[in-house]
């Protein structure tokens, strides 16, 4: 990885209203343990991360979007390799030890970060 | 390896169901309150999970909202938000809440809301300023409500 690497996301339906994408998308729910699954976009294209989750890893997602490894840094969020068995194009990005305040303001700022990049592949 | 979705992945995560509310639809409609959390009606508990949610084991992970929460809701927004008001996007969370979002110019809203006890998380910031205000709310409280709509019609007009 490196600083223009693509952190591939992938998006549930139910996280998409009138076109938009939720900043949920972009931060660690309760369950996450401060903590989001992204994959390296240098090892994976789109199309192919997003076979992988819902074919592999059995999630639902309509579609990945993407914000750069830069982007995380200037938001003072670590970015770290995390490769596993079944997923080796594992990456986290790393929210521990933020106040809820300021985990959501960063979250808000990544969307906007994937919202001007668009879709990078999305399903019909 | 199955590569397949199974029709009762399908099912519990509501995707059969759901309004595509992204395409086809015009935006006004889309973003009409009965729209958004009607769409939100078919998810089950474990709609988000993936291959660690075992069906009727009991270890699921995203809890979905509630049928009364979302009535509950879509009372409180129908009579409570007036209609002149720029409306937020809606969005289930994993926590079997809604979060309500808005992007008012400068101005970005998060409004998390338990829809079981009625309490809310607010979140305000400026993106340009970096100005921010955030509070917990109890949404029975109708002064709480006047004063959402206050916040929300002051930063719409900012």
């Amino acid at each position: 990885m490196n600083s223009d690497t693509l952190l591939l996301r992938q998006v549930h339906l139910s996280w998409i209203s009138a076109g938009e994408v939720t900043s949920q998308a972009f931060r660690p729910s309760k369950k996450d343990a401060g903590q989001i699954s992204v994959y390296d976009g240098d090892q994976i294209i789109p199309k192919a991360a997003w076979e992988h989750y819902t074919g592999v890893l059995k999630y639902l997602s309509v579609g990945v979007v993407a914000v750069t490894v830069s982007e995380c840094v200037a938001q003072e969020l670590p970015v770290a390799a995390d490769p596993l068995p079944l997923f080796p194009q594992h990456v986290l990005i790393d929210f521990r030890g933020l106040s809820r305040k300021s985990l959501e303001k960063k979250a808000r700022k990544l969307k906007e970060a994937a919202n001007s990049r668009g879709w990078l592949f999305r399903t019909n | 390896m199955q590569n397949t979705t199974t029709s009762s992945t399908l099912a519990k995560s509501g995707v059969r169901k759901t309004i595509d509310k992204d395409i086809g639809m015009d935006k006004s409609d889309a973003l009409a309150f009965h729209a958004q959390l009607d769409s939100m009606r078919h998810l089950e508990d474990g709609w988000a999970d993936g291959i660690s949610y075992i069906p009727n084991k009991g270890k699921c992970e995203t809890k979905a909202p509630s049928q009364t929460g979302l009535d509950w809701l879509a009372g409180a927004l129908n009579s409570r938000y007036p209609e002149d008001l720029p409306k937020p996007y809606l969005y289930p969370t994993p926590e079997g809440g809604v979060q309500a979002e808005w992007t008012l110019g400068n101005n970005e809203i998060v409004f998390e809301i338990d829809i079981d006890s009625h309490s809310a998380y607010w979140l305000w910031f400026n993106r340009t300023s970096d100005d921010d205000d955030e509070r917990e709310l109890d949404l029975d409280d109708a002064k709480v409500w006047e004063w959402l709509v206050a916040e929300i019609r002051s930063k719409a007009d900012a």
